[in-house]
C-alpha cells in the first residue's frame, strides 16, 4: 500500500464515525448520512494529492459531507421500509436525559437544512463562525443569522411540544 | 428539559447531544478499492497515447445505451469480433462484445475469456484468478484475496451475454424490488449480467422492503438463474449466479440456513432475514419454516425449485429453526 493509500485509510478510520454523526444530525437519517460520508470520502480519495498538499483534509471532508447531507435531505428517500417490516418499537426510555435528547433531536428535525447545518456545525462540531461559513460556502453574517434563527426555532418547538405534553 | 433556555443553554444542549451510530463502521478498504477504480477511470479518459485511446473506446462502447433495434454497437479495438446485431433491453443493458446471445453465453469458455468478461465487471481482477476451471458464462471465478485486500479469496460472477448500462444501474437503485414478473426479470438480468427477459420464473419469495429471491429457468430448460434482489439495489456486481439445470442438490436438513441478521441492505429491520434458493426432491410441494415465536412462513415448491425470503422478527431469531416439509397431498415427509 502506497503512502497515499496508507494516509487515506488512516484518515477514514479516525474520522468517518465523527463525520457520519455530523451528517446524521444534518440530514436526520443514518442511511442518508452514510451515503453522504461514503460519497464525500470517495471524492476525497480522488482529490487527495491536491487536498493533502493544501493541508486542509479535515475541512475538505467536512465540507463535502455536510453539503452532501444537506443535498440528500432535499431528495426523496427511496429506501423507506414498507409498513410490513416496521421494526419493533423500542421501549421508550423514561430517563430525563434520553427524553431530553429525543426532544432535541425532534426539534432539530423541524429546522431548515441550512439552519440545522449551522446549529450542528457551530455547537455540535464546535466550529467558529468563520469555519462554519467556509464549510457552507456563505458569509459569516449568514452563519450568524441562520444560527440565531435556528436557535429561536428550536426554542419555539421545544416550548410548544412541552406545552402540548402537559395538556395531554 | 427547561424549554425557556437561552441561546447559550440551547447551544450547550446541542453540544452535549449523545448520538449513537447504529450502522457498522465505515470500511476504509472498500472505499480504497472504489477510489482506486475512480482514479483508473480518470487515467483512461485523460491519458495520452494509443493504449489510453483504445482503452477509452472499449470502456465507452461498453457503457453505451441501446442504439436501436438493430443493436449496432461501435467496433471495439483489440477485442474479439463484436456481435452487434441483437437488441438490448430498452437501453438498460448492452451486449458484451464477442459473446453470443442466450444459452451460448453460458457455455464452457476458456480461462482467458472468463478473465476478459470478469475484467468488465471488476476492473483489475483479470490477472488475479485462482480458479483452475472449467470456466463457463454465469459461473464463478475465484479471485486472489490480495486483489480485494481480503483474508479469503472472493468471487466474480462471470458475465453472460449482457452488461448493465448506467441507465440500468440507475433503475436498480430506483426500483430495487419490483413486484411484477417483468420487473423482477429485468433486475435479475442487470444483477447477473445476462438477458433473462424471456426466462420463466419458477419460484419467488419476498421479505417486503428487504429482499426478493427468484429462480428462473431458460426457455430451453437447460439453465437456471438464482437471483437475489436487495433493497439497496446492488450495483450489478456479483450475485448468486447462473447454472446448468441438474438434479436436486439442496438437502432438506440444511434449508433456511443462509441469511443475515438485521439490519441488512441499508435497511432497519429486526431479527433474522433468511434468503436462499435451490432445488429439493421433486416430491416436495411445500416448506414451512417456523419461528421461535410460533409464526411460520410457507414456501411453495414447483418441480423441486424453491425460493425463500423471510424476515423472522422473533427475538434472537437464528437460521436453521424448525422446518416441516410436505408433499403434494399435504403429508409430512420431513421435519427438522
Amino acid at each position: 500500500m502506497g503512502e497515499r493509500d496508507e494516509a487515506y485509510t488512516e484518515f477514514v478510520r479516525s474520522t468517518a464515525g465523527t463525520l457520519r454523526r455530523t451528517a446524521y444530525l444534518v440530514c436526520g437519517d443514518w442511511h442518508r448520512a452514510d451515503d453522504a460520508v461514503q460519497d464525500a470520502l470517495y471524492k476525497l480519495y480522488l482529490a487527495w494529492p491536491r487536498v493533502h498538499r493544501a493541508g486542509n483534509i479535515q475541512a475538505y471532508a467536512r465540507r463535502a459531507v455536510v453539503n452532501s447531507a444537506i443535498d440528500t435531505g432535499r431528495r426523496p428517500w427511496r429506501r423507506e421500509t414498507t409498513a410490513a417490516v416496521l421494526p419493533d418499537r423500542e421501549v421508550p426510555d423514561r430517563t430525563t436525559d434520553h427524553a431530553d435528547r429525543d426532544e432535541l433531536l425532534d426539534a432539530l428535525a423541524v429546522l431548515g437544512p441550512r439552519q440545522r447545518a449551522c446549529v450542528v456545525l457551530r455547537f455540535y462540531d464546535g466550529l467558529s463562525i468563520e469555519e462554519t461559513a467556509e464549510v457552507l460556502d456563505c458569509a459569516a453574517g449568514t452563519v450568524k443569522s441562520q444560527t440565531s434563527r435556528g436557535l429561536d426555532h428550536l426554542r419555539d418547538h421545544l416550548t410548544r411540544t412541552r406545552s402540548a405534553n402537559r395538556v395531554t | 428539559m427547561n424549554t425557556q433556555l437561552n441561546d447559550d443553554e440551547l447551544a450547550e444542549a446541542v453540544r452535549r447531544l449523545e448520538v449513537t451510530d447504529p450502522l457498522p463502521a465505515v470500511d476504509p478498504d472498500a472505499l480504497l478499492t472504489r477510489g482506486r477504480r475512480g482514479v483508473r477511470r480518470r487515467r483512461i479518459f485523460t491519458g495520452t497515447g494509443a493504449a489510453a485511446v483504445v482503452a477509452a473506446i472499449a470502456v465507452s462502447a461498453a457503457l453505451l445505451p441501446d442504439l436501436g433495434s438493430a443493436g449496432h454497437a461501435p467496433g471495439v479495438a483489440n477485442s474479439p469480433s463484436a456481435s452487434p446485431t441483437r437488441a438490448t433491453a430498452s437501453g438498460l443493458m448492452a451486449p458484451i462484445p464477442g459473446v453470443s446471445a442466450g444459452d451460448a453465453a453460458l457455455a464452457t469458455i476458456s480461462k482467458q475469456e472468463a478473465q476478459r468478461r470478469c475484467e468488465l465487471r471488476e476492473p483489475g481482477v483479470g490477472d488475479q484468478v485462482m480458479s483452475v476451471g472449467p470456466y463457463r458464462g454465469g459461473g464463478m471465478l475465484l479471485v486472489d484475496p490480495r486483489y480485494r485486500k481480503a483474508a479469503q479469496p472472493s468471487m466474480c460472477n462471470i458475465p453472460g451475454d449482457s452488461r448493465p448500462t448506467k441507465a440500468g444501474l440507475a433503475v436498480l437503485k430506483s426500483d430495487p424490488l419490483p413486484r411484477d414478473t417483468a420487473g423482477l426479470l429485468r433486475n435479475c438480468s442487470l444483477e447477473l449480467w445476462h438477458d433473462l427477459r424471456s426466462w420463466r420464473v419458477t419460484a419467488k419469495d419476498t421479505a417486503p422492503g428487504l429482499v426478493t429471491t427468484l429462480v428462473a429457468v431458460s426457455p430451453s430448460g437447460r439453465y437456471v438463474a438464482h437471483c437475489q434482489l436487495t433493497a439497496n439495489g446492488g450495483d450489478g456486481g456479483s450475485g448468486p449466479g447462473l447454472y446448468a439445470v441438474g438434479p436436486a442438490t439442496n438437502q432438506l436438513a440444511y434449508l433456511g440456513g443462509a441469511g443475515t441478521a438485521c439490519p441488512i441492505f441499508g435497511v432497519r429491520c429486526v431479527g433474522w432475514v433468511a434468503y436462499e434458493s435451490g432445488r429439493v426432491p421433486s416430491n416436495v410441494a411445500k416448506l414451512r419454516f417456523i419461528s421461535k415465536n410460533g409464526r411460520s412462513h410457507d414456501v411453495a415448491v414447483r418441480d423441486g425449485w424453491y425460493a425463500l425470503a423471510w424476515n423472522d422478527t422473533a427475538p434472537n431469531a437464528q437460521p436453521n429453526g424448525p422446518l416441516t416439509v410436505y408433499d403434494s397431498r399435504g403429508k409430512v415427509i420431513f421435519r427438522r
